[in-house]
C-alpha cells in the first residue's frame, strides 16, 4: 500500500512530461520542483554568482516550458536539462564577458591553460548574496572553486554533484572520456589541497 | 596535515588513477594494479584519502537549494510567455504520419514533371533563393497541383509577382549555374560583369572559402574544372530537394486557419566585423537563445581573423524567427538561404554561416534582399486567408 502510494505522489518524468502534453500545467511545475535545486547548484557552480545564476536556472526553465511540447523522451528528461544549463551557461559566460562584467577567466581559454588557477580580481565574497547567511562550508567552497577553470567545475559538478558517469559527461561536454578523466582528477586535487589548506587555518568541521 | 595538503605544486596528487578509483571507473585490471601499489605506498594512499576526502565534502556541500520563491517567480514568467502551441498535429495530420503525406505528396509531384504539357520546360532555372521561390510559384500556379491551389487568390498572385521578379533578379546571368541545393550552402550570385560569385562551404568542399570569392575577370581560376563537377552534382540535388520542398509545401497547405509563416532557417553573413560572433550571440540571447558551434555541442567563440569563416547553430523559440533574421541583416550582408524547412517544431535550429569578408561579395546588398523581402511576402502570407 504504501509502495502504491509512493507510485502515485512519484510519477516518473515521462509521466509528467506526458501530463504537461495534455494540458496539465501542474505537471510543469512538479518537473520545476524536482530538479530546481540541481538546476540552480549547477548554475551557481559554474557561474558563481547568486543572482546571475538564478537568472540562467529560470532561463533554463523557461526553455524546458517552451521545448516541453516537442520533447519526444528520446533522451531522458535529466540529460536534456543538464545540455540546456551547460549551453545556458556558457553562452551567459559568454554575455557578460562581451560586456567585461566577468573577468574571472578566460571564456574559451586553451586546454595548454588547464592547470593555472582562474585569473581573479577582488573575490565577490559571501556577501554577494546578502539576505543568504553562508555557512563556513559553502564559503570554503565558493573559495576552493575560485580556482577551477570553467570546465573542471563543469566537470566536477556533473560528476559529484549530479552522480554522471565519465562516458555521460563527456557526452555532454563534448570531450573525450580520457580528457574528462584527467580533468576531473586535477579538479579534485586542486579542491584537495585548498579545502585542506582552509580547513587547516579554519580548523573546521 | 601531511605533505600533499599544504603544497601548490602540481606534482602533488600525479596518479591519475585515483580519482577514477574512487569513481569506480577504473576497468578490473587497473584496479587491481592500483590496489597493489596502495598497499605498498603509504604516500599514495595518503593523496587517495585525501581525494576521497574532497570528493565527500563537495558532495555534501556543493549542492544548493533554489532560493526562496523561484518557482514562484517562474511561473509568474511563464504566463508571460507566449501560449505553447501543440505542435504534435504536425506529425500526423488527419492522422496519418507526417513521412507518409511527404513520401505521397513527392509521387504526385514526380508524376506532375513527367506529364508532357503540365510544366513549362522552358522556364528558367532559378538560382539561390529564387530557386524555392519558383518552385512555389510554380506550385501555385499548377492546376494539377491540387493540394496547392489555396494560393490562387489575389494576394497570392501579388505575392507571386514579386517573388517572380525577385527571383529574376536572383537568377544570374547566363552560364551561372546555382550550387544552393546543398541545405547549407548560401545562393549564388553574380557580379555586374557576370562573373559567378559562389561561397561554397568549407567543410563540405574541402576548398577555402576565399578561393571561391570572384573577382572580375578572374574566369578561369584554378578550381573552375572542379567546381563544374561540383555543379553538376549540385543539380542533382537540386533536383531532389525541389521535390521535397514540394512535399513540405502540399503539406503546409492542407492546415487550414492557422497563421503560419514560413521564414528561412540558414543564412550566410557577411561582414567586416571581426566580433560578428558575439554579436550574433548576443542577439541569440536577447530572445532567449542558444549558440553553439556547428558540431551542436560545444561554442568555441572566437573574434574571426584573415580568412576565417565559422559556422554556428541557433537555437530560438519559433516566435523569434523572423525577429532574429531581420536583427542579423544589420550585422552585414545577409544571404537568407533557400532551405525553408517546415514544422520544424519550437524552439527551431537556424543555421549562420558567417565570412569575413572586405566587402561583401559583389550584388549581396541587392538581389538577395530583394528576394528576401519577396520571399516574406509570400512567406507571411496566411494559408487560412488565401484558402
Amino acid at each position: 500500500m504504501f509502495l502504491l502510494l509512493a507510485m502515485v505522489h512519484h510519477p516518473s518524468d515521462a509521466e509528467l512530461v506526458s501530463r504537461f502534453k495534455e494540458g496539465d500545467r501542474t505537471a510543469y511545475s512538479e518537473i520545476v520542483r524536482r530538479y530546481q535545486d540541481k538546476v540552480f547548484s549547477m548554475c551557481l557552480r559554474w557561474m558563481r554568482d547568486d543572482q546571475v545564476a538564478r537568472e540562467v536556472a529560470q532561463d533554463v526553465f523557461l526553455a524546458l516550458y517552451r521545448s516541453l511540447p516537442t520533447f519526444r523522451g528520446d533522451a531522458q528528461l535529466s540529460t536534456w536539462i543538464y545540455r540546456v544549463v551547460i549551453n545556458h551557461c556558457k553562452n551567459k559566460r559568454l554575455y557578460r564577458k562581451r560586456r567585461h562584467v566577468d573577468f574571472h577567466e578566460p571564456l574559451e581559454g586553451k586546454r595548454t591553460d588547464d592547470d593555472q588557477p582562474a585569473r581573479q580580481i577582488a573575490h565577490d565574497g559571501p556577501g554577494t548574496d546578502a539576505t543568504t547567511q553562508q555557512s563556513e562550508a559553502e564559503v570554503l567552497i565558493r573559495e576552493a572553486l575560485e580556482h577551477l577553470d570553467e570546465e573542471q567545475r563543469a566537470i566536477i559538478v556533473l560528476r559529484d554533484l549530479e552522480d554522471l558517469g565519465y562516458e555521460e559527461i563527456a557526452d555532454l561536454l563534448g570531450l573525450a572520456r580520457g580528457t574528462v578523466k584527467s580533468r576531473l582528477h586535477r579538479a579534485r586535487a586542486q579542491l584537495a589541497r585548498v579545502l585542506s589548506r582552509k580547513i587547516d587555518e579554519r580548523d573546521v568541521i | 596535515m601531511s605533505e600533499p595538503f599544504t603544497t601548490t605544486d602540481d606534482s602533488a596528487f600525479p596518479d591519475e588513477r585515483l580519482s577514477a578509483y574512487l569513481d569506480g571507473e577504473l576497468s578490473e585490471v587497473e584496479r587491481a594494479q592500483l590496489e597493489a601499489s596502495l598497499q605498498s605506498d603509504p604516500a599514495l594512499r595518503a593523496d587517495l584519502d585525501a581525494l576521497s576526502e574532497a570528493r565527500s565534502f563537495f558532495a555534501q556541500h556543493g549542492a544548493v537549494a533554489a532560493p526562496e520563491g523561484f518557482l514562484e517567480d517562474l511561473l509568474a514568467a511563464v504566463e508571460e510567455e507566449p501560449e505553447v502551441v501543440q505542435l504534435a498535429w504536425y506529425r500526423r495530420p488527419f492522422g496519418v504520419p507526417i513521412e507518409g503525406l511527404a513520401v505521397a505528396a513527392a509521387a504526385l509531384l514526380v508524376v506532375w514533371i513527367a506529364l508532357p504539357g503540365t510544366r513549362d520546360t522552358s522556364e528558367p532555372t532559378a538560382t539561390g533563393a529564387g530557386a524555392a521561390i519558383m518552385e512555389q510559384t510554380r506550385q501555385t500556379k499548377s492546376p494539377s497541383s491540387s493540394l496547392a491551389s489555396g494560393y490562387g487568390t489575389d494576394a497570392a498572385a501579388d505575392a507571386e509577382d514579386e517573388a517572380k521578379e525577385a527571383a529574376e533578379e536572383v537568377a544570374t546571368t547566363e552560364g551561372t549555374v546555382d550550387p544552393t541545393t546543398n541545405a547549407w550552402e548560401p545562393p549564388v550570385d553574380a557580379d555586374q560583369d557576370g562573373v559567378a560569385v559562389a561561397e561554397i562551404d568549407e567543410k563540405a568542399r574541402g576548398v577555402g572559402v576565399n578561393d571561391k570569392l570572384a573577382i572580375p575577370g578572374a574566369k578561369g581560376f584554378d578550381l573552375a574544372e572542379k567546381k563544374a563537377e561540383e555543379e553538376r552534382a549540385a543539380a542533382e540535388a537540386a533536383q531532389k530537394q525541389a521535390e521535397m520542398k514540394a512535399a513540405e509545401e502540399a503539406q503546409r497547405t492542407t492546415r487550414t486557419g492557422t497563421n503560419f509563416t514560413q521564414v528561412p532557417y540558414s543564412y550566410t553573413l557577411y561582414t567586416e566585423d571581426a566580433e560578428v560572433l558575439y554579436r550574433l550571440a548576443a542577439i541569440a540571447a536577447k530572445h532567449r537563445g542558444e549558440v553553439t558551434d556547428s558540431e551542436k555541442h560545444e561554442l568555441e567563440v572566437t573574434e574571426l581573423s584573415g580568412n576565417d569563416g565559422a559556422t554556428v547553430l541557433v537555437q530560438l523559440p519559433a516566435h523569434a524567427l523572423q525577429a532574429f533574421g531581420k536583427e542579423i541583416g544589420a550585422l552585414g550582408s545577409v544571404y537568407a538561404s533557400a532551405d525553408n524547412t517546415m514544422f520544424a517544431g519550437d524552439p527551431v535550429e537556424v543555421r549562420v554561416r558567417v565570412q569575413l569578408a572586405a566587402g561583401a561579395p559583389s550584388g549581396t546588398g541587392t538581389a538577395p534582399n530583394a528576394a528576401r523581402k519577396a520571399r516574406e511576402s509570400l512567406d507571411q502570407l496566411e494559408v487560412g486567408e488565401a484558402l
